[in-house]
């Protein structure tokens, strides 16, 4: 049904949209399915940065207004955007499958989240609103939390709507004019979020769509001196590489910028001699190769120990060998493709480096059409192996060997990264130590390490894994404000109303 | 035919047939509690569980893992983490068994060592063999006592196409052994027979789900397919040995996927006339009784009559999570009144439209075999269209004092290895430690259930 619609609908242009209007580009990028790359989803313009420029202006002059507009109407706002996905729910879920080749299931629980972003941000802002005060006699002492300006929100294309709708609307809710720059690949997607938006009565000049060439003009964006706050989430080399130029103060620029990162990680699941195995071999499946392995979350290295290790590893390829490759919008369908062909061929490259480390353990025929890498699996690696440390973001997994528990920790803990973990056990002292010695932001215990529900998992890591506070988290929003106090001295000519005194 | 008769005559009979029942049933509590320190380990633990909440939450969490270690140990550092959890008050017996200091010491040996044969002994009493051969000298005394069976293969998760294939292959196998042993027997009228008509002396229940490691409501189409080609085999197999194959009905994200490829299998040419077959119900599921009417209309168009297995659900805590957790609408009932209401009212339904469905009682609820006897004996509802059935272990007693009564009393018998019967044992022995059980009563009639058959 849907599909037949969304279908119809293929191959549309999306403009940016600056200061309300949406603008002509001199330059146009296809956005494809990756499933079947001949299919075109949208034709999206690419602002230029001189368009960029007009775009902070515009947003520089509508920031009074937004800031003054009160926290209730803003998230009134939100909430009735949250409604309008609710509403178009299937629609927007099939867009979501085939511009990033997500299964339909998995693109639907996306739309969930970006709903619940929606509804979760327009609460938090109503309970962050209402600031502290610290009265006394004579004295009234207000903390209260102000918009920071402008704000630039980089996603990614693989959670094109959730990661995007919640970036965006939180920077939004917490009073910032807001420019959304999506990835390429999933554009017209964040194009639909715009629509969105403008129906639940976004102001002009407060949101706005600009799309754009990263490596220029978003770049550009955030050197900006007017920019006060950047949201991104996707690789660990742009995000350093936007931390560290948000660092250098450009002339007329009276600020320090704020950075928020979301990078990605290289997460482990450990599986004890205690676990129960038939729940630990099919959810290391799902969390390893649930679209693809293009998760953030992902797993992408096991670490088993060595009682169970032969009988873990011969039901995991035999399982993971069951999944039927194919496109994402075939229902039987357990791996899709990988976004484009330029990850296809860098996980490719992966897996050549893996073959000469360790042994293959699994690699199936994939479909010639689509942007397809078979679900892979590595056995006998070494802890320190290329495949083991540095993040592939797709379908290829790691199995380690630990002689016990205190050695799997360390495995576990021994990346760069900090995102997420699982330990799939039934000793309870090895569950409690985790608990205090597995370094990742969300650690998953006895189930998979996927697919975080907001307000229940808020989410987010550290180390390499990112700055920042959890999305979906009681923290989240503090990051978009500013806290100011004021004292004011309530005596006149040493006369003050004194509480519990008439 | 739908006979009308007045709720009120069965109401009446039912409370007779239960307190009859019930007399036959009775076990001496009070000796029972007396012998306690005397009893061997099994029957002490499954004591304590019943006494103390916080004890059983954390035994029956240790039994779940137990088989999954690898030394004796292991076992005995697990025993003391699971038991020494200070939410757990132990009683002086499992105190004194648990006071050592290293898990490699003798006492932790003995410890260990004790409890795994507790636990097997225990799942020796669910679990009615491990092997096809042990399984068949117990049918052998089930059948002895006048009590038929079905067999069940306890499996662990298929997540794999080898082992879908391999769960087909091992009914086949399990098909052909039974069948075999069968010859073998002496016939036992109450059970090989009825109405003069010869019945088939071999059952077997399979899990629907099982036979596609990618079993998936959303690929309603794809799943159908695959499913379909095992559940044909299967069921020429079972034609060509004599033999009858149940369903069983698993959680409810699969029921409506399981009911229709069931009604599609057997509307082809090559099953239609096949009587031998049967499906399950659950009545905890809201939906169930229209389910139950739809099989009805169902049946009245396939023309041949299906077995139908009534129960309550085995998965009830699961699903009342599992909604709960995704923010969905309880598929199942959240009073337990309910379901027993509910499985009357399906009861009704069933044995009325005896003559095109079969109806298979299961349920160790004296109130409800009762319920079920009575409108038999009311509507004088032939033998070949009602039995009634029992899990292996969990009602030896109510299932001797149904057949002699002059009913079919089928057991559920499960065979396998620990491992993989582990999530079918702890659903028993959660069952069977259940407060709930003792003195469940249903609207003020009796309902006692039988005692752990031990
Ligand atoms: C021969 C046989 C075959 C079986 N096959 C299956 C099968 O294929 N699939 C399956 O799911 N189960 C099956 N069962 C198990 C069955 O569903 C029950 O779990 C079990 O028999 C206990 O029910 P009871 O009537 O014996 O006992 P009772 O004590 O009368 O009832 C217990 C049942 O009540 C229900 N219940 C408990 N608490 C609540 C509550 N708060 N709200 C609503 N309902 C509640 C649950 O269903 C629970 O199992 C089978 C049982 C038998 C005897």
């Amino acid at each position: 049904m849907a599909l037949k619609q969304v279908r119809m609908q293929l191959g549309q242009t999306y403009s940016p949209l600056v200061n309300g209007e949406f603008v002509s580009t001199e330059t146009q990028a296809d956005s494809v399915n990756p499933s079947n790359p001949a299919e075109i989803i949208g034709k999206v313009g690419l602002l230029s940065q001189e368009q960029a420029d007009q775009a902070i202006a515009a947003a520089k002059t509508a920031f009074p207004q937004w800031q003054a507009t009160p926290a209730a109407e803003r998230a009134a706002i939100l909430r009735r955007a949250g409604d309008l996905m609710a509403e178009r729910r299937s629609e927007l879920a099939t867009w979501v499958m085939l511009e990033v080749g997500k299964a339909l299931k998995q693109a639907d629980a996306e739309v969930s989240e970006a709903i619940d972003f929606c509804h979760y941000y327009a609460d938090e802002i109503e309970r962050l609103d209402r600031g502290y005060d610290y009265d006394l006699a004579g004295e009234t002492n207000h903390y209260r939390y102000f918009p920071r300006g402008i704000a630039v929100v980089i996603s990614p294309w693989n959670f094109p709507i959730a990661i995007a709708t919640g970036m965006t609307v939180a920077a939004l809710v917490t009073g910032n004019c807001t420019l959304l720059k999506p990835a390429e690949n999933s554009a017209v997607i964040a194009a639909k979020i715009g629509e969105i938006l403008i129906e639940a009565g976004i102001p002009k000049g407060v949101f706005q769509y600009v799309p754009a060439r990263g490596s220029t003009v978003g770049a550009h964006l955030v050197k900006h001196p007017d920019v006060h706050l950047i949201a991104f989430t996707g690789s660990r080399e742009v995000g350093c590489q936007i931390y560290a130029e948000a660092a250098q103060v450009q002339p007329t620029q009276k600020h320090l910028k704020r950075v928020i990162a979301e990078m990605g990680g290289k997460n482990a699941i450990i599986v004890d001699e205690s676990a129960d195995l038939d729940q630990a071999t099919q959810r290391v499946v799902t969390s390893a190769f649930g679209y693809s392995g293009q998760k953030c979350s992902a797993c992408s290295r096991v670490i088993v120990l060595a009682p169970i290790y032969e009988t873990f590893v011969r039901r995991l390829v035999e399982a993971t060998r069951s999944l039927n490759i194919g496109p994402a919008e075939d229902p039987s369908t357990g791996v899709g493709p990988v976004i484009d062909a330029k990850a296809r061929d860098r996980i490719l490259q992966y897996i050549e480096t893996g073959k000469a480390q360790s042994q293959i353990a699994l690699e199936m025929p994939v479909p010639a059409t689509g942007y397809f890498v078979s679900p892979t699996i590595f056995i006998e690696v070494a802890a320190t192996d290329t495949i083991a440390q540095e993040e592939i973001f797709g379908p290829v997994l790691a199995v380690i060997k630990a002689e016990n528990f205190d050695q799997a920790l360390e495995i576990a803990n021994g990346t760069d990264y900090g995102l997420t973990g699982g330990l799939y056990s039934r000793t309870p002292s090895h569950i409690e130590r985790s608990q205090r010695e597995f370094a990742v932001g969300n650690l998953y215990i006895n189930r998979n390490i996927t697919g975080a529900i907001v307000a229940r998992q808020p989410f987010g890591g550290f180390k390499m894994s990112g700055v920042g506070s959890k999305a979906g988290g009681p923290d989240y929003l503090l990051q978009f404000l500013e806290p100011r106090v004021i004292t004011e001295n309530i005596q006149r000519q040493g006369f003050a109303p004194i509480e519990g005194m008439e | 035919m739908v006979v009308q008769v007045s709720q009120p005559t069965y109401e009446q009979k039912t409370q007779a047939i239960a307190r009859e029942l019930i007399s036959a049933t009775r076990e001496k509590r009070s000796l029972f509690a007396q012998m306690r320190d005397q009893m061997r380990w099994d029957d002490r633990l499954l004591a304590f569980a019943m006494d103390n909440p916080g004890l059983r939450v954390q035994l029956f969490r240790f039994i779940d893992c137990l088989p999954a270690l690898h030394s004796k140990a292991e076992v005995a550092r697990h025993l003391q983490e699971y038991l020494g959890d200070p939410s757990v008050e132990l009683p002086e017996a499992l105190k004194g068994l648990l006071n050592f200091a290293n898990a490699d010491s003798v006492p932790g040996q003995l410890a260990a060592t004790t409890f795994s044969k507790a636990v097997e002994t225990l799942a020796h009493k669910y679990i009615a063999g491990e092997t096809i051969a042990q399984v068949i000298k117990t049918l052998d005394r089930q059948r002895q006592g006048k009590l038929t069976f079905t067999v069940d293969l306890l499996g662990e998760a298929v997540i794999t196409e080898a082992e879908a294939q391999a769960y087909l292959n091992s009914y086949l196998e399990l098909m052909q052994q039974l069948t075999e042993a069968a010859k073998k027997w002496s016939p036992v009228e109450a059970i090989d027979s009825a109405e003069g008509e010869p019945l088939t002396k071999v059952q077997v229940t399979v899990k629907l789900t099982a036979f596609y490691s990618q079993f998936d409501p959303l690929d309603a189409v794809g799943s159908q397919k695959k499913v379909s080609d095992r559940i044909r085999t299967l069921l020429r197999r079972a034609q060509e040995l004599g033999a009858a194959v149940h369903f069983d009905m698993e959680q409810y994200v699969y029921k409506t996927l399981t009911l229709a490829t069931l009604k599609g299998v057997l509307l082809e040419d090559e099953f239609r006339s096949r009587s031998d077959i049967g499906v399950t119900l659950q009545a905890y599921l809201r939906d169930s009784y229209s389910d139950l009417q739809d099989l009805v209309t169902w049946a009245k168009e396939r023309s041949t009559p299906l077995s139908v297995r009534l129960v309550k659900g085995a998965y009830w805590d699961q699903e009342t999570i599992k909604a709960v957790q995704h923010d969905w609408p309880q598929p199942v009932y959240s009073q337990k009144e309910s379901t027993d209401a509910n499985f009357e009212r399906m009861t009704r339904l069933l044995l009325e439209n005896h003559a095109h469905l079969y109806a298979a009682i299961g349920s160790h609820n004296v109130r409800s075999q009762a319920y079920a006897m009575a409108i038999a004996e009311t509507l004088n509802i032939p033998k070949r269209a009602i039995e009634l059935q029992v899990l292996y272990g969990m009602a030896d007693k109510l299932a001797k004092a149904m057949s002699d009564r002059g009913y079919r009393v089928r057991v559920y018998c499960p065979y396998g290895e620990l491992i993989p019967g582990m999530a079918y044992l702890i659903r028993r022995l959660l069952e069977n430690t259940a407060n709930s059980s003792f003195c469940g009563k249903s609207r003020g009639a009796p309902g006692r259930r039988t005692a752990h058959g031990s």
